[in-house]
Order: C-alpha cells, then sequence, then structure tokens
C-alpha cells in the first residue's frame, strides 16, 4: 500500500522509538508511550532516561499480552543518556522480551541486516563507520528480499535526534 | 521460545548456581548478554528460565515482594521461605501460569534453632509445585541434557573451586547438545563469607 511510511518517533530530546507490527496497534501505542513519557516530564520537570523508559515500555507491552486485547507492536529504542554520558539500545518484542544490545534489527530484514552486523560491527566502531554500517545493512536488505521499500534513520547523541540521510 | 537453561548443585558449605546467557526468538539467537540468574540477599539466588518476558516480570514482582518482606519482618528472607514465596506467587496464576521453572539456591544463616543449616536448593514447576533435591536442581531447554551430565559429574561434598568446575563442566556441555540454550554461562559459587561470581566463554553456534 505505501512503501515509505515513517515508523521512527521522536519520544523526547534523546530518546527515538522504531516501530513495527500490526499497523493500527503501532501508532496506538507508540502514540501512549509519547504521550505518558510527556506526562512524566510535565509532573517532575525531568526527562525519563533511556533505561526507565525501556523498563516502561516493556512493562506495557508485558500486562499487553496478558490483557484481552494485545498489542502486536515490535520496537527498538535507542537513546542517549545525558547523565551519564551513555548510549543505549533496546530490543522489545511484542511479549515484552527486552534485550540490551549493541546492535539490533527486526522485521522481514531480520536475518540480512543481523547478519551484516555480525559481520561487520565492533565494540570501538566510530560514529561514521558505524552509519556506514547502517547504510550497508539497508542496502543488503534491497538487494536480497523481495519486497522493495524505503529507508529513513536518525541519529541520537548529546544533542538530540537527528534524520541520517541514508543515501 | 526464547531458551536458555539454569542448573544449581550443592557442596560442602557452599551452594554453585549457573545460567546461559543466549536471549532468542525461536531459532535467532539476539543477546548474549541475558542473565537468568538474580540475587535475592547475599547468601540467596534464583534463576527464572522460561519465558523471558516472564523472567523480567517475575523478577520485578519478587523484588517487591522480597523488600516488602524485609521491611516488614526486619530481617531477611531465609531459602525455605522465599521458595514458599515464588511458589505462592507463581500459584496465583495457576490458570494462566508465568512460563518459567525457578531455581533457589542459598546459603541459610544459622540461627539458634538451626545452629548448623545445611546448603539449600529447590524448583518449581510453572505452578509453583516445590522440589528440594539433595544433589542437584536443573530447568530449562537443556533439562534433559542436564540432568544426563549431572547426575555423571557431581558428587557429594564437593569443595567451592571443585564445585565450581564441576557445575562449568555440567553447564557447558549440556548447553553444547542443545541449540536453545549456550552462548556463554555465568556461575555464582556461594559459600560462608563470599560469593564468586565467573562468566564462561561458550560455543557461539
Amino acid at each position: 500500500m505505501k512503501s515509505d511510511e515513517n515508523k521512527i518517533r521522536t519520544l523526547s530530546p534523546g530518546l527515538a522509538l522504531a516501530f513495527g507490527g500490526e499497523p493500527g496497534d503501532t501508532n496506538n501505542f507508540v502514540d501512549y508511550v509519547e504521550r505518558n513519557l510527556r506526562l512524566y516530564q510535565i509532573r517532575n520537570n525531568t526527562e525519563l532516561l533511556p533505561a526507565p523508559a525501556s523498563a516502561f515500555i516493556r512493562k506495557e507491552l508485558a500486562n499487553s499480552i496478558r490483557s484481552r486485547s494485545p498489542y502486536a507492536v515490535n520496537l527498538l529504542l535507542g537513546g542517549y543518556d545525558k547523565v551519564h554520558s551513555e548510549a543505549h539500545l533496546y530490543s522489545i518484542d511484542l511479549y515484552g522480551t527486552k534485550a540490551i544490545l549493541p546492535y539490533a534489527a527486526q522485521g522481514l530484514g531480520i536475518y540480512v541486516a543481523l547478519s551484516t552486523m555480525d559481520k561487520y560491527w565492533y565494540p570501538e566502531i566510530t560514529r561514521e563507520e558505524a552509519e556506514e554500517l547502517l547504510r550497508k545493512c539497508v542496502a543488503e536488505v534491497k538487494l536480497r528480499l523481495a519486497y522493495q521499500f524505503t529507508f529513513n534513520a536518525v541519529v541520537i547523541d548529546k544533542d538530540g535526534v537527528k534524520d541520517l540521510p541514508l543515501l | 521460545m526464547n531458551g536458555g537453561s539454569v542448573v544449581a548443585m550443592i557442596g560442602k558449605d557452599c551452594v554453585a548456581i549457573a545460567s546461559d546467557l543466549r536471549l532468542g526468538s525461536q531459532a535467532v539467537g539476539l543477546a548474549s548478554n541475558f542473565e537468568k540468574v538474580f540475587p535475592v540477599n547475599d547468601k540467596l539466588f534464583i534463576g527464572l528460565s522460561g519465558l523471558a518476558t516472564d523472567t523480567y516480570t517475575l523478577r520485578e514482582s519478587l523484588r517487591f515482594r522480597v523488600n516488602m518482606y524485609r521491611m516488614k519482618e526486619e530481617r531477611e528472607i531465609t531459602p525455605e521461605t522465599f521458595t514458599h514465596l515464588v511458589s505462592s506467587t507463581l500459584y496465583e496464576k495457576r490458570f494462566g501460569p508465568y512460563f518459567i521453572e525457578p531455581v533457589v539456591a542459598g546459603l541459610p544463616d544459622a540461627t539458634p534453632l538451626n545452629p548448623n543449616p545445611k546448603p539449600f536448593i529447590s524448583t518449581m514447576d510453572t505452578i509453583g509445585c516445590i522440589t528440594t533435591p539433595k544433589d542437584f536442581a536443573v530447568a530449562g531447554t537443556a533439562t534433559d541434557k542436564l540432568y544426563g551430565v549431572a547426575e555423571g559429574l557431581w558428587e557429594p561434598d564437593l569443595e567451592p573451586e571443585d564445585l565450581f568446575e564441576t557445575i562449568s563442566q555440567t553447564i557447558l556441555n549440556a548447553m553444547d547438545r542443545d541449540a536453545l540454550s549456550g552462548w556463554g554461562a555465568v556461575v555464582h559459587v556461594i559459600s560462608k563469607d563470599k560469593v564468586v561470581t565467573r562468566y564462561l566463554r561458550g560455543r557461539m553456534d
């Protein structure tokens, strides 16, 4: 139906959420998370850091899966923790399984993207190399999958969330 | 669905508990840093193997209950009491269970009533039916393999260092025969005055 839907939402100045799954559920759930994180910010006058934000999102999904109408949403949560000066990446699936990872992928291209990153990622990878690796993954997915769709990407650092041009 | 295994063993005045580090989604390995063993207090650990989302959920709800116990009773929970706490937590969800098989391992403190406490391990099924073995307890996707290796390697009254070697070889060799467990392991050896935690490298395939 559409091959260029934006599936990344900026939640706060240091936090972005990429999502996939059942189309109606995804936007609804991400809206809910976004508004609740905003409510926390207004009430406490401080942003929720990536780690507690991931715990909140995980718990919402873990409760949802055992409810009458579960959300079918898979998420990648990226964030920069300004207090500890650390970057965080979480992969959270529809069951509420949270993985804390250096690199992650979800969706149709998971095998291709994970294999590419297994081969080229290393612990001391620089920002430029990491961006290049992301482009490599996208190129590999486009080459090897029958479905054609376009990608968009963001980079999160101490200055916030910015769009990353892929080509 | 996510894979993973836990094993606990009794030694001479010590206990050991170990888990693998894999988190998977069916056959795909997602993470190699997913520990399934958590400290409850200084001398008590619990391993939660099974559905990964329930590993998190149950860890958090047990953390809450143990903290409440500690505040109300103003003392640390004993392994026996904790086992029953876990059991009733699981049975609360009798008709929609947490998909977790817990393994508890701890060294009870000496009390006037019980001056020479024995090392304690216990395990439960998904709805909280307790078993308290005198040798070792296993759980997870490599259960049958762990039983086989542990049955062959374990002997009574192992010293902490020998117990570490026994439990490490048990989990490493059982993991290698199980596709859903592996990617390294973590071992905690609890003895009277200290807990030694070691990370083992395993086959990454």
